[in-house]
Protein backbone atom coordinates (compact mmCIF):
# COMPACT_ATOMS: atom_id res chain seq x y z
CA UNK A 1 0.00 0.00 0.00
CA UNK A 2 1.44 3.55 -0.80
CA UNK A 3 1.30 6.37 1.45
CA UNK A 4 1.39 9.67 -0.12
CA UNK A 5 4.13 11.94 1.28
CA UNK A 6 2.62 15.00 3.22
CA UNK A 7 2.12 18.36 0.61
CA UNK A 8 1.94 20.31 4.06
CA UNK A 9 5.31 22.61 3.57
CA UNK A 10 4.90 24.05 7.20
CA UNK A 11 5.76 20.56 9.06
CA UNK A 12 9.34 21.74 10.36
CA UNK A 13 11.74 18.75 10.44
CA UNK A 14 10.57 16.44 8.24
CA UNK A 15 11.92 17.55 5.13
CA UNK A 16 14.84 20.73 4.13
CA UNK A 17 13.69 23.83 3.05
CA UNK A 18 13.34 24.19 -0.51
CA UNK A 19 16.06 25.42 -2.62
CA UNK A 20 13.63 28.31 -3.69
CA UNK A 21 13.03 29.11 0.05
CA UNK A 22 16.82 29.34 1.26
CA UNK A 23 17.55 31.44 -2.04
CA UNK A 24 14.94 34.03 -0.56
CA UNK A 25 15.77 33.85 2.26
CA UNK A 26 19.51 34.23 1.40
CA UNK A 27 18.59 37.62 -0.41
CA UNK A 28 17.04 39.23 1.94
CA UNK A 29 19.84 38.29 4.52
CA UNK A 30 22.09 39.75 1.70
CA UNK A 31 20.15 42.76 1.72
CA UNK A 32 20.24 43.52 5.22
CA UNK A 33 23.98 43.25 5.34
CA UNK A 34 24.18 45.62 2.14
CA UNK A 35 21.94 47.91 4.25
CA UNK A 36 24.29 47.86 7.12
CA UNK A 37 27.38 48.36 5.14
CA UNK A 38 25.70 51.15 3.59
CA UNK A 39 25.12 52.92 6.68
CA UNK A 40 28.37 51.60 8.79
CA UNK A 41 30.12 55.10 7.37
CA UNK A 42 27.96 57.15 9.05
CA UNK A 43 26.29 54.95 12.12
CA UNK A 44 25.44 56.02 15.91
CA UNK A 45 27.87 57.10 18.30
CA UNK A 46 26.77 53.42 19.79
CA UNK A 47 28.85 51.43 16.34
CA UNK A 48 31.19 53.78 15.69
CA UNK A 49 33.53 53.03 18.75
CA UNK A 50 33.05 48.90 17.81
CA UNK A 51 33.86 49.61 14.21
CA UNK A 52 37.09 52.26 15.23
CA UNK A 53 37.96 49.16 17.75
CA UNK A 54 38.08 46.54 15.04
CA UNK A 55 39.54 48.35 12.03
CA UNK A 56 41.63 51.13 14.18
CA UNK A 57 40.97 54.68 12.92
CA UNK A 58 42.65 54.55 9.64
CA UNK A 59 40.31 51.69 8.44
CA UNK A 60 37.53 53.48 10.11
CA UNK A 61 38.40 56.82 8.11
CA UNK A 62 38.29 54.09 5.14
CA UNK A 63 35.00 52.82 5.86
CA UNK A 64 33.77 56.62 6.34
CA UNK A 65 34.69 56.55 2.75
CA UNK A 66 31.73 55.00 1.71
CA UNK A 67 29.30 57.34 2.57
CA UNK A 68 28.71 58.76 -1.27
CA UNK A 69 27.83 55.29 -2.45
CA UNK A 70 25.42 54.99 0.80
CA UNK A 71 22.48 55.76 -1.46
CA UNK A 72 23.05 53.23 -4.08
CA UNK A 73 23.91 50.71 -1.33
CA UNK A 74 20.35 50.94 0.13
CA UNK A 75 18.48 51.30 -3.45
CA UNK A 76 20.13 48.12 -4.15
CA UNK A 77 19.37 46.54 -0.95
CA UNK A 78 15.79 47.42 -1.41
CA UNK A 79 15.86 45.51 -4.49
CA UNK A 80 16.96 42.74 -3.48
CA UNK A 81 14.74 42.74 -0.27
CA UNK A 82 12.02 43.19 -3.11
CA UNK A 83 12.88 40.07 -5.17
CA UNK A 84 12.94 37.80 -1.79
CA UNK A 85 9.26 39.43 -0.95
CA UNK A 86 8.17 38.42 -4.10
CA UNK A 87 9.60 35.07 -4.43
CA UNK A 88 8.03 34.35 -0.78
CA UNK A 89 4.91 35.70 -1.29
CA UNK A 90 3.62 35.60 -4.86
CA UNK A 91 0.20 33.43 -5.78
CA UNK A 92 0.93 29.89 -5.17
CA UNK A 93 1.44 27.88 -8.68
CA UNK A 94 0.75 24.42 -9.16
CA UNK A 95 3.31 22.93 -7.84
CA UNK A 96 4.64 25.75 -5.15
CA UNK A 97 4.59 25.00 -1.15
CA UNK A 98 3.88 27.64 1.53
CA UNK A 99 7.48 28.99 2.81
CA UNK A 100 8.26 28.13 6.57
CA UNK A 101 7.51 30.19 8.98
CA UNK A 102 11.21 30.95 9.66
CA UNK A 103 12.39 32.07 6.19
CA UNK A 104 9.31 34.61 6.27
CA UNK A 105 10.50 35.85 9.54
CA UNK A 106 13.87 36.38 8.71
CA UNK A 107 12.53 38.40 5.26
CA UNK A 108 10.77 40.97 8.13
CA UNK A 109 13.50 40.95 10.48
CA UNK A 110 16.16 42.06 7.39
CA UNK A 111 13.22 44.63 6.61
CA UNK A 112 13.53 46.01 9.76
CA UNK A 113 17.38 46.28 9.46
CA UNK A 114 16.91 48.32 6.19
CA UNK A 115 14.74 50.52 7.89
CA UNK A 116 17.00 51.32 10.86
CA UNK A 117 20.10 51.47 8.39
CA UNK A 118 17.73 54.65 6.74
CA UNK A 119 16.72 56.04 9.85
CA UNK A 120 20.30 55.84 10.69
CA UNK A 121 21.84 57.23 7.26
CA UNK A 122 19.37 59.67 7.33
CA UNK A 123 19.76 61.24 10.93
CA UNK A 124 24.16 61.35 10.30
CA UNK A 125 23.79 63.10 6.95
CA UNK A 126 24.69 66.20 8.17
CA UNK A 127 28.33 67.22 7.93
CA UNK A 128 30.14 68.66 11.09
CA UNK A 129 32.68 72.05 10.34
CA UNK A 130 36.07 72.17 11.22
CA UNK A 131 38.72 74.92 10.87
CA UNK A 132 41.90 75.43 8.70
CA UNK A 133 45.23 75.86 10.88
CA UNK A 134 47.45 78.56 9.53
CA UNK A 135 51.36 78.73 9.84
CA UNK A 136 50.91 78.80 13.66
CA UNK A 137 49.02 76.27 14.24
CA UNK A 138 46.21 78.83 14.96
CA UNK A 139 43.11 78.45 16.07
CA UNK A 140 43.98 75.53 17.43
CA UNK A 141 46.78 76.33 19.58
CA UNK A 142 44.05 79.05 20.87
CA UNK A 143 41.54 76.02 21.70
CA UNK A 144 43.97 73.97 23.67
CA UNK A 145 45.01 77.12 25.76
CA UNK A 146 41.65 77.95 26.57
CA UNK A 147 40.98 74.46 27.66
CA UNK A 148 43.93 74.39 29.99
CA UNK A 149 42.29 73.30 33.26
CA UNK A 150 40.93 70.06 31.30
CA UNK A 151 43.04 66.52 29.49
CA UNK A 152 43.27 67.38 26.28
CA UNK A 153 43.80 64.59 23.07
CA UNK A 154 45.24 66.07 20.07
CA UNK A 155 44.81 63.20 16.99
CA UNK A 156 47.13 63.99 14.02
CA UNK A 157 44.46 61.64 11.32
CA UNK A 158 44.20 61.16 7.89
CA UNK A 159 40.28 61.37 6.38
CA UNK A 160 40.98 58.85 3.94
CA UNK B 1 34.22 59.45 24.38
CA UNK B 2 31.31 57.66 24.66
CA UNK B 3 32.43 55.89 27.45
CA UNK B 4 34.28 58.58 29.51
CA UNK B 5 31.37 61.46 29.84
CA UNK B 6 34.23 63.52 31.57
CA UNK B 7 33.62 67.29 30.88
CA UNK B 8 37.30 67.79 32.13
CA UNK B 9 37.94 66.32 28.40
CA UNK B 10 39.03 68.34 25.45
CA UNK B 11 39.54 66.64 21.64
CA UNK B 12 41.07 68.25 19.39
CA UNK B 13 40.77 66.07 15.41
CA UNK B 14 43.85 67.64 13.56
CA UNK B 15 43.17 65.89 9.64
CA UNK B 16 46.06 65.80 7.43
CA UNK B 17 46.62 65.23 3.99
CA UNK B 18 48.44 62.15 4.05
CA UNK B 19 47.11 58.98 1.94
CA UNK B 20 45.74 61.85 -1.00
CA UNK B 21 43.63 63.52 1.44
CA UNK B 22 41.98 66.84 0.29
CA UNK B 23 39.77 69.28 2.71
CA UNK B 24 36.70 67.64 1.16
CA UNK B 25 37.20 64.35 2.87
CA UNK B 26 37.18 66.17 6.33
CA UNK B 27 32.97 66.20 6.48
CA UNK B 28 32.34 62.79 5.96
CA UNK B 29 35.20 61.63 8.20
CA UNK B 30 34.39 63.88 10.99
CA UNK B 31 31.02 61.70 11.26
CA UNK B 32 33.03 59.56 12.99
CA UNK B 33 33.69 61.95 16.27
CA UNK B 34 30.40 63.49 16.69
CA UNK B 35 31.15 64.17 20.77
CA UNK B 36 30.57 67.57 21.41
CA UNK B 37 33.81 68.21 23.19
CA UNK B 38 35.38 67.14 19.98
CA UNK B 39 36.70 69.83 17.55
CA UNK B 40 38.01 69.50 13.60
CA UNK B 41 40.76 70.95 11.83
CA UNK B 42 42.23 70.90 8.74
CA UNK B 43 45.98 70.97 8.77
CA UNK B 44 47.03 70.96 4.93
CA UNK B 45 50.75 71.79 5.25
CA UNK B 46 51.16 69.30 8.74
CA UNK B 47 52.31 72.01 10.56
CA UNK B 48 51.64 70.25 13.67
CA UNK B 49 52.81 67.04 12.41
CA UNK B 50 56.07 68.76 11.04
CA UNK B 51 56.92 70.32 14.32
CA UNK B 52 56.32 66.95 16.56
CA UNK B 53 59.04 65.56 14.46
CA UNK B 54 61.61 67.40 16.14
CA UNK B 55 60.05 67.70 19.69
CA UNK B 56 59.35 63.44 19.38
CA UNK B 57 62.73 62.82 17.73
CA UNK B 58 60.88 60.57 15.10
CA UNK B 59 62.49 61.70 12.05
CA UNK B 60 59.12 61.81 10.05
CA UNK B 61 56.13 64.19 9.85
CA UNK B 62 54.00 63.09 12.52
CA UNK B 63 50.66 61.79 12.01
CA UNK B 64 48.27 58.47 12.84
CA UNK B 65 49.54 60.20 16.39
CA UNK B 66 47.26 60.38 19.21
CA UNK B 67 48.32 62.87 21.98
CA UNK B 68 47.33 63.22 25.99
CA UNK B 69 47.97 66.37 27.44
CA UNK B 70 47.23 66.87 31.23
CA UNK B 71 45.57 69.83 32.61
CA UNK B 72 47.82 72.81 33.27
CA UNK B 73 49.94 72.68 30.21
CA UNK B 74 50.20 75.59 27.84
CA UNK B 75 51.06 76.02 24.05
CA UNK B 76 53.56 78.40 23.49
CA UNK B 77 53.84 80.04 20.07
CA UNK B 78 56.78 78.97 17.84
CA UNK B 79 56.86 75.19 19.41
CA UNK B 80 54.18 72.44 19.81
CA UNK B 81 53.75 71.10 24.07
CA UNK B 82 54.78 67.69 24.59
CA UNK B 83 52.92 65.33 25.15
CA UNK B 84 52.35 63.66 28.61
CA UNK B 85 51.36 60.01 27.35
CA UNK B 86 51.06 59.18 23.56
CA UNK B 87 50.18 56.44 21.28
CA UNK B 88 50.53 56.08 16.99
CA UNK B 89 50.08 53.76 14.00
CA UNK B 90 53.71 54.94 12.08
CA UNK B 91 56.14 52.31 11.09
CA UNK B 92 59.62 52.33 12.61
CA UNK B 93 58.98 54.42 15.33
CA UNK B 94 59.88 53.39 18.48
CA UNK B 95 59.46 56.42 20.60
CA UNK B 96 55.84 55.51 21.87
CA UNK B 97 53.76 52.59 21.62
CA UNK B 98 51.58 51.15 19.06
CA UNK B 99 48.27 52.36 19.23
CA UNK B 100 46.09 50.34 21.41
CA UNK B 101 42.50 51.68 21.89
CA UNK B 102 42.20 49.96 25.54
CA UNK B 103 45.32 51.65 26.50
CA UNK B 104 45.08 54.55 25.25
CA UNK B 105 40.90 54.78 26.88
CA UNK B 106 42.91 53.80 30.15
CA UNK B 107 45.48 56.61 30.06
CA UNK B 108 42.18 58.88 29.66
CA UNK B 109 39.82 57.57 32.21
CA UNK B 110 42.97 57.73 34.84
CA UNK B 111 43.61 61.65 33.88
CA UNK B 112 39.74 62.73 33.86
CA UNK B 113 38.60 60.29 36.86
CA UNK B 114 36.41 58.21 34.71
CA UNK B 115 35.88 54.89 35.12
CA UNK B 116 38.17 52.20 33.77
CA UNK B 117 37.30 50.60 30.57
CA UNK B 118 36.98 46.76 30.92
CA UNK B 119 39.55 44.61 30.58
CA UNK B 120 42.52 46.93 31.08
CA UNK B 121 44.25 46.82 34.59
Amino acid sequence: MEVSPSKNADNAGTKPAPVAEVAAASVGAGAALTAVVACSCCVSPVIAPLIVGVLGVSGAVTLAGIKPYTPWLLAGSLLMLGYAFWRTHRPAGECRVRPRRGVRAMLWISALVWMMAVASAALNAADLPFSTLDTAAEPLRAAFNADVGKTRIVMLVSPT
Amino acid sequence: MEKNPSRNLAVYVVWVPELGAQPKHVPDAATLVRDPRARHYWDGDEVVGKAYNGVLGIGRIAWDSYFIFDPGKLWDAGSVPTPDFWMHQMSKVRQAPMLSPKVFAAQVAQRTGAAQPAGVR
